[in-house]
């Protein structure tokens, strides 16, 4: 099982020690942060899958945080965590943070690691999306290259009722 | 005619004219009297006067005492008329073979021909008109007879001037028309005005009314559809009568005071606030009532959602500051459960080894060790953690502890019971309750003992000096004032800390705020200390400069 890295921003540090110790029991990596600066700091340094911050920190805001996570490290799931259920910080979280979810404290632990495992599963699924669209965007420029070369080559001629048809140089390749 | 010439009294002409102006009579009077005395001193029966004057020309006759006033259009014969214009003198003994005779103006009697002398009356300004004369038929005129006429006209002239000048069409009738053109249109102005400002009254929709004493002499619509009677019917009657129906005047009316002034009347369920302007001098005044029973519902509706709200930012504020301790509490106990069912199957394996020791089957016991030893491990890992974990555990109870402990101060039960106290003796106990006695000094220059609820104002102050400690360096002293003005006592709190900033001075009595490090403090002690005093009818202020300190001024009521 491949290790995935969790960040945890949030200013009281036994807070950071209790999301540590529950994610830490489900075999993540984690590391934490006590503000949005030093997490911004731990996010250039280390490759981190997702992020969870606590909203309401001095000097940066826990929103402010995760949209320039959007901005900056877009690979990186971004949840919030926050001690009261404030419409307009939740609007906002996904309208401008588009946070993959809203995390209430308390936290239920189950309820935790479910999200974490989700957002880690979209993670990986849009990483694996974005090098699948690589690999295909790669693939059509090689095909794009040999058509240059050998005009026709990525064409397929087929009759009426779909056989494949070929022409005598075609023939004479495959030795038919 | 010399004789006659010298018998003519010129200045009893002039004095007539002047005794016509003083008397103010008519014209007629006048040129009767003229004519009277101009036939007489030339001995003769008739004369006459024409005075060409717009739209008319007026012909004034004399005969034999008696005069008669005629009116004709004028025209371009005459003789008479063209010495009027021509100003020339005139002797004819046949005027009717004269080529400009014109039976009007030179035979105004008609009848046989009359010999017929004319002399112009003239002024400065022109022509006034003709004088003329006239012998029976028969007898000739000569030329004493106009020369007499001729010495006679410029009196004549001045009499009719002067006359002219002074009276009826001068400029009195002018001023007399003028002033009462005037005072039609200011009394038009005038009525419209009062119209106006009826309108304006009645446009008012609360009952405005003006009083002489307490009897109505004016009043708006409003006033007439508030009694439910007509305006008219209202007028001279006491304001007591026509609202109240009593026969005395209201309780609490603000009437009769000599300044603007207002008082509250209830009637028929309603609360009206009346106000009352004098109008110097006499007794009058005007009164406005106000119907302040909805505006009154209204307001304590308001202060009602006001108090609500601000209950509800209180819960959600300290529902939010116990949800982080909350937070990890809750995470904690769920680590020490698991560190608990590693401990228990660490235990129950013990116990299963021991068995199998005892009863000799010392390789099974072997190979159950050898099979799974990795859980010994982690429950030993998880048992290291746990001091931590509970230690964070108990930080978080107690912070909770904290907060209820800080909300209780502030629901402080609202004691209805005063105990007299001496502040002095609060300000020493709330600095042992804060654990400051050695920071602190108290300079005391009053000792007057107050009215307080137990222990309010106590807990009150301890906030106030926790914060002065926190925010200043551990030597620096606080001081403690307590003193007394003309109305209140006033307990000052000064440190030489780390002051505010404005944006923060303006928040210090919201509930929760804080300047301190997460879990340091509640951010409820001067929102406690805010209610507090205010219960106590007091006021608290904070005056901060950054960088230079702070002062906490709270003034108590020194008289209940």
């Amino acid at each position: 099982m491949s290790e995935h890295t969790i960040l945890v921003v949030d200013d009281e540090p036994s807070i950071r020690s209790a999301l540590e110790r529950t994610l830490r029991r489900e075999n993540y990596r984690v590391i934490t942060a006590s503000s949005g600066e030093e997490g911004l700091a731990l996010l250039k340094a280390n490759p981190i899958d997702v992020a969870i911050s606590d909203h309401l920190m001095p000097q940066m805001t826990g929103l402010e945080f995760l949209k320039l996570v959007r901005d900056r490290h877009q690979d990186v799931g971004r949840i919030i965590l926050t001690g009261h259920a404030d419409t307009e910080v939740a609007i906002k979280a996904i309208n401008e943070g588009e946070i993959y979810r809203f995390l209430r404290k308390p936290w239920d632990d189950i309820e935790l690691k479910v999200i974490v495992h989700l957002a880690l599963e979209q993670v990986v699924l849009a990483r694996e999306n974005r090098q699948l669209l690589a690999t295909v965007r790669q693939q059509g420029e090689y095909i794009r290259d040999l058509e240059t070369l050998h005009p026709g080559i990525s064409r397929v001629r087929r009759d009426d009722e779909g056989a494949i048809v070929l022409d005598e140089d075609e023939m004479r390749l495959l030795a038919l | 005619m010399e004789s006659s010439l010298g018998r003519l009294p010129h200045a009893s002409i002039v004095d007539l004219a002047a005794a016509g102006i003083a008397n103010d009579c008519a014209l007629r009077g006048l040129v009767e009297a003229l004519l009277r005395e101009v036939t007489e001193s030339l001995g003769i029966e008739r004369a006459w006067l024409l005075c060409p004057s717009q739209p008319y020309e007026r012909l004034w006759l004399y005969d034999s005492g008696k005069t008669e006033c005629r009116q004709s259009k004028g025209g371009d014969r005459g003789l008479v008329r063209s010495v009027a214009f021509d100003c020339g003198a005139l002797l004819v003994n046949e005027p009717h073979r004269e080529a400009h005779f014109s039976a009007e103006t030179d035979a105004p009697w008609g009848g046989a021909p009359c010999p017929l002398a004319a002399v112009p009356l003239l002024d400065a300004s022109g022509p006034l008109g003709a004088l003329a004369i006239a012998k029976p038929p028969g007898s000739l005129l000569d030329a004493a007879d106009l020369a007499a006429l001729e010495s006679l006209a410029p009196v004549m002239s001045m009499a009719l001037r002067i006359q002219d000048l002074a009276s009826a069409a001068g400029p009195k009738v002018q001023a007399h028309h003028l002033i009462e053109a005037l005072v039609q249109e200011r009394t038009a102005v005038l009525s419209r005005g009062k119209r106006e400002w009826e309108l304006t009254f009645d446009a008012i929709c609360e009952p405005l009314f003006l009083l002489d004493g307490f009897v109505i002499r004016r009043a708006n619509l409003a006033l007439a559809a508030f009694v439910g009677a007509g305006i008219r019917s209202i007028i001279g009657k006491r304001c007591h009568e026509v609202i109240a129906s009593s026969a005395t005047p209201c309780r609490g009316c603000p009437l009769g005071a000599p300044l603007p002034s207002h008082g509250e009347l209830s009637l028929r369920g309603k609360t009206y606030r009346i106000s009352t302007f004098p109008l110097p001098p006499g007794n009058s005044s005007i009164v406005h009532y106000r119907d302040l029973t909805e505006e009154r519902r209204l307001g304590q509706q308001l202060s009602q959602t006001e108090r609500m709200a601000s209950v509800g930012r209180l819960a959600a504020g300290a529902a939010h500051e116990i949800n982080n301790p909350l937070a990890f509490v809750v995470s904690n106990l769920e680590t020490l459960e698991l560190t608990l069912g590693a401990l228990s199957q660490a235990v129950s394996r013990l116990q299963a080894l021991r068995s199998l020791v005892r009863s000799g089957r010392v390789a099974r016991a072997l190979a159950l060790l050898r099979s799974d030893d990795l859980l010994p491990v982690m429950a030993a890992s998880q048992l290291a953690e746990a001091p931590q974990v509970l230690a964070e555990c108990r930080v978080g109870v107690l912070r909770i502890r904290t907060i209820v402990d800080a909300l209780r101060e502030l629901a402080l039960e609202t004691s209805t019971v005063r105990v007299l106290e001496n502040p002095v003796d609060v300000l020493h106990r709330a600095v042992t309750r804060a654990g400051e006695d050695a920071r602190v000094l108290v300079e005391v220059q009053s000792s007057r003992r107050i009215p307080l609820e137990p222990h309010a104002l106590e807990v009150a102050l301890a906030n106030i000096v926790r914060n002065a400690v926190q925010a200043s360096c551990p030597e620096d002293p606080i001081c403690a004032r307590i003193a007394e003005d003309e109305s209140a006592i006033v307990i000052e709190v000064r440190d030489n800390g780390c002051g505010m900033s404005k944006e923060v001075l303006t928040r210090v009595f919201d509930p929760f705020f804080t300047t301190r490090i997460v879990g340091s403090g509640v951010g409820l002690g001067l929102t406690a200390a805010y209610g507090i005093v205010t219960r106590h009818g007091g006021t608290i202020a904070v005056a901060s400069e950054e960088g230079r300190g702070t002062v906490v001024t709270v003034r108590l009521p020194a008289r209940t």
